[in-house]
């Protein structure tokens, strides 16, 4: 077991996280599932084991500074190192122009999506180094990359922060031979986002014609880019973001 | 059968590297190279590939080349245009004769130019294809390069690339690049030598780039798992800038 690599995924119990952490246990990755959802991290950790990896789950909210140390404290007692962080755990955020969002609307999706994945970095580093290297992998969005959503400020802003974030790391943590890479992804079709939709098929088909491949994302589309960026070939590539957007927005 | 990947450049240290990394995803790899015994000793050292003598700058040649591939395969499915040239004692650009602007305007540009015209014909037939465009940090921010035209003709492939993602997208074809910085290469050991040592001192990893890493970039571009990238632009630069 000690010869495994382990990647830690955030917000893995389903939809894009749960895509990631079946494809890096694909990769032959021991995989901690990590969500704030404990009964659907333990049925993903479940269904990966099921086909033959080594899957844990981990209760975890990532806005929270003593569940993230009470998280790593149980990956070090459960796998005892640390290869790889996903920081794909993030909420959409309440919907509002700036001139009427509340504040704790703009803060919680701030506190989620930006906050979280610094509290995720902070404890990753130690842990990596320990290894000699590592990778994370950050997840920012189209939002951040040209095409800001409409009444999202909040969601915008925490996207741009984790890129900004992802390029401080990079430049600090080359010298330890761990790489800081982002993934900016359009509108992905999952479970959630189609239950989400529902009521509104035109949703996903306008979002499908802004691409020039006349489709929309799927969570594996992203999770494959993850997966490249985790990958020893990338190794020559820190603080990049990789746009997985169908060429909607070519920032 | 087989994908078939056509490199241009393909007996430079970067295609070679290029070549052997789509060879070993089980792709059937034309060498396309100015340099014909270069090209053929390339293909030579690899399972499966065949060599193309080919000027990209040509119009003509590039015509006869993808007859040529039409020919002995029936199909083309992946491009990479990675053929490029730095004049070598370029002046500063307001004492540049037009001919030295315009020589490595021809290769670096009119060249993946006249290559992604004639490929997507052939990508068309099978209703998918990858170009991966090779690009460069110079067209990324403050260039080093010697030749004022070099980042010039790297950020206009960026522009060619992302018009030509968005009009073939439909087709199932996906258009990227790949923008290294210094690879220690033939085309850049002309280089004084505290060059690669500030170049890679440059960079977060404390490392130049290798042809294998700028290679895997490329692959990973050409592969099935990339299907919903395109227009973009992937930085392989050991994080020495991040734009």
């Amino acid at each position: 077991m000690s010869g495994t690599r382990v990647a830690l995924v955030t917000g893995a119990a389903q939809g894009l996280g749960r895509a990631i952490a079946e494809r890096l246990a694909a990769d032959d990755y021991a995989v901690a599932v990590a969500d704030r959802a404990a009964d659907a991290a333990w049925e993903t950790a479940a269904v990966l084991r099921a086909v033959g990896a080594v899957a844990h789950a981990v209760t975890l909210d990532v806005g929270d500074e003593a569940s993230v140390a009470a998280a790593y404290a149980e990956i070090d007692r459960r796998f005892g190192r640390l290869d790889v962080l996903v920081n794909n755990a993030g909420i959409s955020g309440v919907r509002a122009p700036v001139e009427r969002m509340a504040l704790p609307d703009f803060e919680t999706a701030i506190r989620i999506n930006l906050t979280g994945t610094f509290l995720m970095c902070r404890g990753a580093i130690p842990r990596l180094r320990a290894g000699g290297g590592g990778r994370i992998v950050n997840m920012a969005s189209m939002v951040a990359r040209g095409q800001p959503g409409t009444d999202r400020a909040n969601y915008t802003a925490s996207k741009a922060g984790i890129i900004g974030l992802s390029r401080v790391l990079a430049d600090r943590l080359g010298p330890d031979g761990i790489t800081v890479n982002c993934v900016a992804p359009s509108r992905i079709e999952t479970a959630l986002t189609r239950a989400m939709a529902a009521g509104n098929p035109e949703h996903f088909a306008a979002a499908a014609r802004l691409s020039p491949l006349g489709r929309l994302g799927t969570a594996e589309d992203v999770a494959n880019a993850v997966a490249w960026f985790c990958s020893d070939g990338a190794g020559f590539v820190t603080g990049a973001v990789l746009d997985v957007n169908g060429g909607t927005t070519t920032p | 059968m087989s994908r078939v990947a056509l490199v241009t450049g393909g007996a430079g240290g970067l295609g070679r590297a290029i070549a052997g990394r789509l060879v070993a995803a089980r792709v059937v790899v034309v060498i396309a190279d100015l340099d014909g015994p270069g090209a053929a000793r390339a293909a030579a050292a690899l399972d499966g590939a065949q060599a193309l003598t080919l000027d990209v700058g040509d119009e003509a040649d590039v015509a006869r080349g993808y007859a040529e591939v039409d020919r002995r395969f029936g199909r083309l499915d992946i491009l990479v245009n990675n053929a490029g040239i730095m004049a070598a004692e370029a002046p500063p650009l307001e004492a540049m004769p037009l001919a030295v602007w315009e020589r490595t305007l021809k290769v670096n540009l009119s060249g993946p130019f006249l290559m992604c015209r004639g490929a997507i014909p052939l990508m068309r037939r099978g209703a998918w294809g990858r170009i991966v465009n090779i690009s460069s940090r110079a067209a990324r921010t403050r260039s080093a390069a010697g030749d004022p035209a070099y980042p010039a003709s790297k950020n206009a492939l960026i522009g060619l690339s992302r018009v030509l993602a968005n009009e073939v997208g439909a087709d199932g074809i996906t258009v990227n690049c790949v923008a290294p910085s210094t690879v220690e290469t033939a085309m850049t050991r002309g280089q004084d030598v505290d060059y690669f040592a500030r170049r890679a001192a440059d960079t977060a990893l404390g490392r130049l780039g290798t042809p294998d890493d700028v290679a895997d970039a490329v692959a990973f571009l050409c592969g099935e798992a990339a299907g919903f990238i395109t227009g973009a632009v992937l930085d392989v630069n050991g994080g020495s800038f991040m734009p």
